[in-house]
């Protein structure tokens, strides 16, 4: 059942992501060339013509505009997930995902799984189109010696680094929506105004996150700076982890046993 | 002969307000049962508990013996008072979706009735009107061959020539083993059709009683007794 679940989800979200991305593809494109202007204006110093100028000033701002959309897009991908979720589970069209011969744990992981894809594919498109701007001037900006530099500043090795860097954003891929849904899954017992609901809970989470993350702190000694990175990172990925699963049976429960479609 | 769908000392609480007050009745299979009731008695609270879209606060509720759950959903064919499918999609693409999550769907007589009624499988749903819509949810619920259908008002808002084509397509394309519960207030329309009826009122079952029971007993339609017990 999962696999339809999935089709489904599927289904009702390309229509959003690839008209952004596809923008978002087209902007980095052009981008590119005009990353391409910038730098031979700025090399030709002094031998520039005021219409090459003007370029290179319009060739600025649009990357300023790229980079704005490049973080919208990060947002807008969390704002449809929280949207679809909200949609489909909570407000009429829930009508037909809870009266679908499906278990509320299904419809939880295929959203989640659906989120967790949209975001790897905006994050690689992303990853991308930086590189493809950068692309034949890596030696400039001596990426292998900055990434180095900020190991070892974490005295940590640059692999060790980077493997804890990929396993902590996919946690965090699957942390972010579940606590999204842990919100709207509470927000919905409100009989009128769920989204203020869901927002406060939103709040009453994040609090009772930051008090236990500090409770367990202080219970196992530990002590951020005594540790390499890796160590702070070990700790948040597991400390992710554990809140993961407890939103998850949060947002079961809610949805399974006090579900309030009014 | 095992009934479809039990409801035992089931209460339903929003806050203060009680939707439902300890209602226990019983639907056997192979009837048409009119749930009646005025605006707020409780009969949308009572149809949503039975598919899943509401807890209630104490009590239980049976379909085919089991409790709420996929298996339950499978044999309700639910149609609620709104609309609840995407605007987005085609017709083709909902009559997809149930083929794939419900066994007993025939799309083949889902085709059939929206071919009788000139709707294109390859419009939108925001391209239809309100009542096309209403419709579509129509023919998308009885084209499946389920143990129980759910009908929430299905013919409140629509014009006289509508709810005669409502009632005819329920009529004509229910599984006749199994058991239709229409909640309306429009006792008139459905009168016809029904062979037991409830009456619910403020939240508890008032009556529950086969339309010639009610007859012989009362020397009353439906409709007139509703009227003396319903009398504001």
């Amino acid at each position: 059942m999962l696999g339809k679940v999935l089709k489904k989800d599927f289904n009702s979200t390309w229509r959003f992501f690839l008209p952004l991305m596809g923008g978002y593809i087209v902007a980095a494109g052009v981008g590119k060339v005009l990353f391409e202007i910038l730098l031979s204006v700025m090399d030709s110093s002094g031998h520039t013509s005021k219409v090459s100028e003007a370029m290179a000033v319009f060739s600025f701002f649009y990357l300023m505009i790229c980079v704005v959309y490049l973080v919208a897009c990060y947002l807008m991908t969390s704002v449809f997930v929280i949207y679809d979720f909200y949609k489909t589970m909570v407000s009429d069209h829930g009508y037909l995902t809870h009266t679908l011969p499906v278990k509320t744990s299904t419809l939880i992981w295929s959203k989640v799984l659906i989120a967790v894809l949209w975001q790897v594919v905006v994050n690689v498109i992303i990853s991308l189109s930086v590189l493809l701007i950068f692309t034949g001037h890596f030696s400039q900006l001596h990426v292998r010696e900055l990434l180095r530099l900020i190991a070892v500043s974490w005295e940590d090795t640059t692999t060790v680094h980077s493997i804890y860097t990929i396993i902590n954003m996919i946690v965090e891929g699957f942390h972010r929506p579940l606590l999204f849904f842990a919100c709207i899954a509470l927000g919905q017992q409100w009989k009128e105004h769920r989204i203020i609901g869901a927002i406060l809970a939103y709040i009453g989470i994040s609090v009772a996150s930051q008090i236990l993350n500090t409770i367990v702190i202080v219970i196992v000694g530990f002590r951020l700076y005594d540790y390499p990175l890796s160590g702070y990172m070990l700790y948040s990925m597991i400390f992710n982890m554990g809140t993961s699963v407890a939103f998850f049976f949060i947002t079961n429960h809610m949805l399974s046993k006090n579900l309030n479609l009014e | 002969m095992n009934p479809i769908l039990t409801y035992s000392n089931v209460t339903k609480q929003f806050g203060s307000l009680w939707a439902l007050k300890d209602v226990s009745l019983t639907i056997e299979p192979g009837h048409i049962v009119g749930l009646l009731g005025p605006n707020g008695s409780g009969k949308t609270t009572l149809l949503k508990i039975a598919c899943g879209l509401l807890c209630p606060s104490s009590g239980t509720v049976d379909v085919c013996g089991g409790p709420v759950g996929p298996q339950s959903k499978l044999r309700i064919s639910y149609l609620p008072d709104k609309n609840y499918l995407s605007e987005w999609m085609r017709v083709s693409q909902i009559i997809d979706l149930f083929h794939d999550f419900y066994s007993n769907f025939d799309r083949n007589k889902a085709y059939e009735m929206l071919g009788r009624l000139d709707i294109s499988p390859n419009r939108k749903l925001k391209t239809l009107s309100k009542g096309t819509r209403e419709k579509v949810q129509l023919i998308l619920v009885m084209s499946r061959n389920a143990d129980l259908y759910l009908l929430d008002e299905p013919i409140g808002g629509v014009d006289p020539a509508a709810r005669d084509y409502i009632l005819r397509t329920i009529l004509t394309n229910y599984n006749e083993q199994g058991s239709i519960l229409i909640s309306t207030h429009l006792i008139s329309d459905v009168e016809k059709v029904l062979d037991q009826i409830i009456f619910l009122k403020n939240g508890s079952v008032a009556l529950q009683s086969s339309v010639d029971d009610v007859r012989a007993q009362y020397q009353k339609s439906v409709d007139e007794l509703f009227r003396e017990v319903f009398q504001c």
